[in-house]
């Protein structure tokens, strides 16, 4: 038996019918939330990362009838291909972005820290990545992005 | 993941929570990185306590209480969890990656604990009690909780309480990466009175299939003066018959037992004698 529920999914708000057993992250894709990746399904890779109220969760790891009412942010709601977020851009030209599997998951962990910490320091940079799995890249560039999109942002008074 | 599940269930109180889990078929939901993996086709329905109003955190004269649906993240950044209580903080920090600490709660933690759950030890050496509504009712010991889960299905986490202490702690995880499983997790709560040891609770986990105090241990040092070849000698004799698995042959964890027991000792001595914690 489905069950009615509401989300604000990246600023607008849907009505979205999710069964009981069923993961925020089914529920996102089956409602063409594409974006949000399906990796290990077991909470381990970080692949289907979203903000939930403002905190990176992984979606698989979370029953989407338990957060009726909340809000959720997919990495297109951080930024898209016509309107990338400096995240994003600073990513592809550090050279943080392979295969790209990953990159979405990342995008939502970096633009998380960088919310609520616009300085941070490479260990802290490694903390708030510490839930996402990357098979490419070796992970050095991808905290050279995260450097670079910090030190950007805040030359530019840019807030993530 | 469930495919028999039919119903998700939204109480309001704790009384109807109590009522809907009397039926059985149905389990507890918190934060769901527990029973997610777990996914047991044997369940029909799902008790969510999202909205029972169980997130407060509270410091009192008598201690420190933290009710079940609080997550990992929220408990390692309350600041007001100092003294020797901050071990139960640095233990969540470690206990899994970010994003899943801001789904974990410590009330799951408790209720449904792994062997390689961090949250034990740090609980036992605490001296931490667990309050229990519903069938199982009661306020219970860590060290008898943790023994013996006296959970029944029809029975809910509501509370942990923490005494506010005068001594010192100190707790160690042994892990290939910060929050991998781990393989060994050492916590030791100290008080020293007149140069003596008057207090010592030591609990080892994730070495075991249940976390637990190494009683033995601890009357080694009661009433004796802390000298480091005292905790020396006690760390290498400690009674202690660990798991041996893929990720830690049994030897090599009485070896790790002995190295990190021996530092939490003195870090805690040196935590009760300062008050550093």
């Amino acid at each position: 038996m489905a069950i009615e529920i509401t989300l604000t999914i990246n600023g607008r708000r849907k009505i979205l019918q999710a069964e009981p057993g069923e993961s925020l992250l089914k529920l996102l894709r089956k409602a063409g939330y594409v974006e949000v990746k399906t990796g290990c399904e077991a909470g381990d890779c970080g692949s289907c990362l979203v903000l939930l109220d403002g905190r990176p969760v992984n979606s698989c790891m979370v029953l989407a009838p338990s957060v009726d009412g909340a809000e959720v942010t997919t990495v297109r709601g951080v930024g898209t291909q016509r309107a990338p977020h400096p995240i994003q851009i600073a990513l592809v030209e550090a050279g943080g972005v392979q295969c790209g599997y990953c990159t979405p998951g990342i995008v939502i962990a970096a633009y998380a820290l960088l919310r609520s910490n616009p300085t941070p320091s490479e260990r802290e940079i490694r903390e708030a990545l510490d839930g996402n799995l990357c098979r490419c890249t070796g992970y050095e560039k991808i905290i050279a992005g995260v450097r670079l999109a910090a030190a950007r942002m805040q030359e530019e008074g840019h807030h993530a | 993941m469930f495919k028999n599940i039919t119903h998700f269930h939204r109480p309001r109180t704790l009384d109807e929570a109590l009522i809907l889990l009397k039926k059985g078929k149905v389990r507890c939901h918190a934060g769901g990185t527990g029973l997610i993996p777990s996914g047991s086709d044997a369940l029909e329905g799902l008790v969510d306590l999202g909205g029972l109003d169980l997130r407060k955190l509270r410091r009192d004269d008598e201690g420190f209480h933290i009710e079940a649906c609080v997550t990992l993240a929220d408990l390692a950044s309350w600041p007001r969890l100092d003294g020797p209580a901050c071990i139960l903080a640095q233990a969540a920090l470690c206990a899994a990656s970010t994003s899943l600490r801001n789904r974990i709660t410590v009330g799951g933690s408790v209720a449904q604990p792994r062997p390689w759950s961090d949250l034990p030890p740090a609980l036992l050496a605490l001296d931490a009690s667990i309050e229990v509504v519903g069938g199982a009712a009661g306020l219970y010991e860590a060290r008898d909780f943790f023994a013996r889960n006296p959970l029944d299905g029809a029975s809910i986490v509501t509370t942990i309480h923490l005494p506010a202490l005068p001594g010192g702690a100190a707790f160690h995880k042994v892990s290939r990466t910060r929050f991998d499983y781990s393989l060994l997790d050492v916590a030791v709560y100290l008080e020293v009175q007149d140069g003596r040891i008057a207090t010592a609770r030591i609990a080892a986990g994730c070495a075991l299939p249940r976390a637990k105090r190494l009683t033995e241990a601890e009357e080694a040092l009661v009433g004796r003066d802390p000298t480091p070849e005292l905790l020396r000698r006690v760390a290498e004799e400690a009674p202690f018959d660990p798991l041996n698995d893929m990720r830690a042959s049994a030897p090599y964890r009485k070896r790790l037992l002995v190295v990190y027991l021996q530092r939490c000792l003195t870090e805690a001595l040196e935590a009760a004698k300062g008050g550093t914690n």
